[in-house]
């Protein structure tokens, strides 16, 4: 800071505590209206810890697979729900399954990539930045990619995170990327954000600030539940919300957590698996009433499966091979190459140390999506 | 641009000069006695309303003495004349972190590892995390059997804490696995020590890190230290989390180096890092505060006090920093990544924000404030915020000053420092984006 703008912020605030401070109060609430648009538009919904893909979903033809977890497979099998091909799914994803049978579902049962990465850590990466280690040592997110060579003619349309936690997907040498939980701090510190963008003197800060405050403006009219906020059921009313209210925001990334189940599989997973069902199957008839669903498209995934084998404690360790799921009111338009993966797998193949093999590559499915965001 | 003086970076190299032997206070101690206040060196201007703090700081305790226990450990990293030992055991929290979950007793054992040994000897460091009830819960270490050995702690071991990516293969992590089963832990009896169980252990050959032989889970450590990599990858994460969140290549090597040679002797190190010319001379790109950093320095160098554990977590909420709740297993985000999002904001301004609400609790008069009402009575109507009666204004400007850039042009808007700060020079040092460095 100047001496110059040092002494005007001093007068500044003077004046503010002298004063009253409802003049700013008032110019920093007022609503900014967002700019509208309305597009085709992609949920991303991640589920964090890696999903055991094989208890989703399960191929009742390999003994291997059965051999390998009597327990786990017993409880899938019990209230299985047949899907085709001798697959079974779980039957926690009943209301899932009736979207499946109206063709707004696609279960891809093992998608991955080469030579699988069973840290969670480095995994995530290689999803949210579509690079194998061996490719690039980039940071930077596809959806960043995306977004920065499609902006230069359109530059309102972007991304948005709706949960708290740091991602890659967005990040890019252009900052693409949006967070956005609720607007406490803009109801808190209303004057002081003023104050600070009209005199504090670093660049990169004051944009940041800017954006943030851009950002809290055009979705203050977005109502939260404040006791469940982070919950993915809560996420995705968030998302529906910006939907519905037509906000520019393109690419809409959520994330339910808990997956990691090394040890008691049994008891955690159908809770997750509940919440899931309920939480895609109202997002999708909130979005139908308004015609909306049929422009979108719901991409759910884990950054990894797990091992075949059960653990002594009844859980699963780190494996490979995600199980996935493609939603959206008119997929067969929206992603025609996804009709390619309408019949399941009809083996299952091993890699060393028993992972399991991909049968789908992501990068098909972000080439897909790709096409489709236009 | 303009740089906001290092204050804290010249603290550090004082920390150094005080004392070879920084002592590690008892928490428990703290524990026991913070409702009385007395470690405190708390006073507040009279028409403060103490008792109701003492009051509060109770409930606080009743509902969550955790969290109790964590402020504590923060109100020594505040109050202490010398927090280097708080400081280092922070950074050992954040390159080797555990998720604790409800376990508050693991984690408690776990925090006192970090200070005991975190001014020593690195490798013992690390065998005791190994060994400690919170780390083989969170790794999945505890159940761990020779038929099947689990492989989530060697992996974090060689990729996350010791090594790096690239410095180990997937074959290492198997072998590795294998040394460390049969590890559990009695968990009737507190202190939880570990044991091995001899039918789970896998006693056979082991070859990883280019050696062969019987290892057991210490060997494979010890292994891991014996690489130079090991050596240099915690000393850029040292340097990382001292000083500059781009540590030049030359200074890394030279302190791996240092810290190889010194068996990993981490006080050692430090004191070849803090007075190194480089250091020295201030030459560096500066570094975030991590949220707990941002909320200590700004205590110690503004002479605020929170009071009772409720501030603190809320602070740390707001700012993204759970301690013992790390986002995975890497631990926090670094550098830039801090500085986003909602976060951003609340780093930016509820210092500021605090600094007001003590000065409001602490005067009868009502004085306007720039706070919105919503966050003036609703939300932070249970924080406790007061100013240290005992603070002296002169130190934090003298400090300021004795940076190389003279920071009275700007702070006070004069040519010649002055003897003391005003409120509203305060709020300007503490809202400026530089601030958000150190």
């Amino acid at each position: 800071m100047k001496r110059r703008s040092f002494l005007k912020y001093s007068a500044l605030s003077t004046a503010a505590i002298t004063t009253s401070s409802l003049g700013l109060l008032e110019s920093c609430n007022t609503n900014i209206i967002s700019p509208k648009w309305n597009g085709k538009r992609l949920i991303i919904v991640k589920l964090d810890g890696g999903n055991d893909s094989l208890f989703s979903m399960c191929p009742t033809f390999d003994k291997t697979i059965i051999h390998a977890r009597p327990k786990l497979y017993s409880a899938i099998e019990k209230n299985a729900i047949e899907v085709q091909n001798s697959w079974i799914l779980n039957g926690h994803f009943k209301q899932l399954h009736e979207l499946y049978k109206n063709e707004e579902l696609l279960f891809l049962p093992l998608v991955g990539y080469p030579k699988p990465n069973t840290s969670h850590f480095k995994s995530a990466e290689i999803w949210e930045t579509a690079y194998l280690p061996s490719e690039s040592h980039s940071k930077s997110g596809w959806i960043g990619r995306y977004l920065n060579s499609k902006n230069k003619t359109n530059e309102l349309v972007r991304a948005i995170n709706v949960h708290e936690n740091h991602t890659l997907y967005d990040k890019s040498d252009n900052d693409t990327a949006y967070s956005w939980i609720n607007n406490e701090p803009l109801n808190w510190y209303s004057s002081q954000i003023n104050d600070f963008l009209l005199n504090a003197e670093s660049p990169e800060i004051v944009e940041k600030v800017n954006k943030q405050k851009m950002l809290m403006q055009w979705l203050n009219d977005i109502q939260i539940q404040e006791n469940e906020n982070q919950s993915l059921n809560a996420q995705l009313q968030k998302a529906t919300e910006i939907i519905l209210k037509e906000k520019p925001f393109q690419i809409i990334h959520c994330q339910q957590s808990g997956y990691d189940t090394h040890i008691a599989e049994l008891d955690r997973l159908p809770k997750l698996y509940t919440e899931l069902d309920r939480s895609l199957f109202n997002l999708r008839n909130n979005l139908s009433k308004d015609g909306f669903w049929n422009n979108t498209v719901v991409f759910v995934y884990s950054e990894f499966g797990r091992t075949i084998d059960e653990n002594q404690n009844i859980g699963t360790d780190h494996g490979s091979a995600s199980f996935c799921m493609l939603l959206g009111g008119n997929l067969k338009e929206s992603l025609p190459s996804s009709q390619n993966y309408s019949k399941l797998p009809e083996n299952i193949l091993f890699q060393k140390y028993n992972l399991l093999q991909e049968t789908i590559d992501f990068r098909d499915l972000y080439t897909q999506f790709i096409t489709y965001l236009g | 641009m303009d740089m906001h003086p290092i204050v804290s970076r010249y603290k550090k190299l004082e920390w150094l000069e005080s004392n070879d032997n920084i002592e590690t206070k008892d928490l428990n101690w703290l524990f026991n006695s913070i409702t009385e206040y007395k470690t405190l060196n708390i006073t507040t201007s009279s028409e403060f309303q103490f008792s109701n703090d003492v009051e509060s700081a109770r409930i606080d305790k009743i509902e969550h003495p955790w969290n109790n226990y964590l402020n504590c450990w923060i109100q020594e990293m505040v109050l202490s004349d010398n927090p280097l030992r708080e400081m280092v055991a922070l950074f050992w929290h954040h390159q080797i972190p555990s998720q604790v979950g409800h376990k508050h007793e693991h984690a408690e054992l776990l925090l006192e590892i970090y200070r005991k040994y975190g001014l020593d000897s690195a490798p013992q460091l690390v065998k005791a995390i190994a060994a400690n009830p919170a780390m083989l819960y969170y790794l999945d270490g505890h159940w761990s059997h020779k038929s099947e050995p689990n492989e989530n702690f060697p992996r974090e071991l060689f990729e996350i804490f010791l090594l790096g990516e690239g410095y180990y293969t997937l074959h290492d992590v198997k072998e590795a696995a294998r040394a460390f089963t049969g590890r559990r832990f009695d968990h009737e009896k507190y202190p939880y020590n570990l044991y091995i169980d001899e039918t789970a252990q896998d006693q056979g050959t082991k070859t990883l890190l280019g050696k062969s032989g019987n290892f057991n889970g210490d060997d494979v450590i010890d292994l891991a230290f014996s690489q130079k990599q090991c050596a240099k990858h915690l000393s850029k994460a040292i340097i990382k989390f001292f000083l500059t969140d781009n540590p030049p290549e030359t200074l890394v090597s030279q302190c791996a180096d240092f810290y190889y040679e010194n068996n990993y002797h981490t006080l050692s190190l430090l004191k070849f890092l803090f007075q190194h010319p480089l250091i020295v001379n201030n030459s560096f790109p500066k570094k975030v505060k991590t949220p707990l950093e941002l909320l200590v320095y700004f205590q110690r160098e503004t002479g605020y006090r929170t009071v009772g554990p409720k501030t603190n977590n809320f602070f740390l909420l707001k700012t993204g920093q759970i301690l013992f709740k790390p986002h995975n297993v890497s631990g926090w985000p670094s550098g830039e990544n801090w500085l986003f999002g909602e976060q951003l904001l609340h780093r930016l301004f509820l210092p500021s924000a605090l600094v007001q609400i003590a000065n409001r609790q602490s005067s009868k008069q009502s004085i306007q404030f720039k706070l919105s009402s919503r966050l003036s009575h609703a939300n932070l109507r249970e924080l406790r915020f007061v100013l240290d009666g005992k603070f002296d204004f002169d130190k934090f400007t003298n400090a300021l000053l004795k940076e190389n850039i003279k920071p009275s042009l700007w702070l006070l808007g004069k040519d010649l420092p002055t003897q003391s700060f005003d409120l509203d020079t305060l709020l300007a040092i503490i809202q400026d984006p530089n601030y958000q460095y150190c």
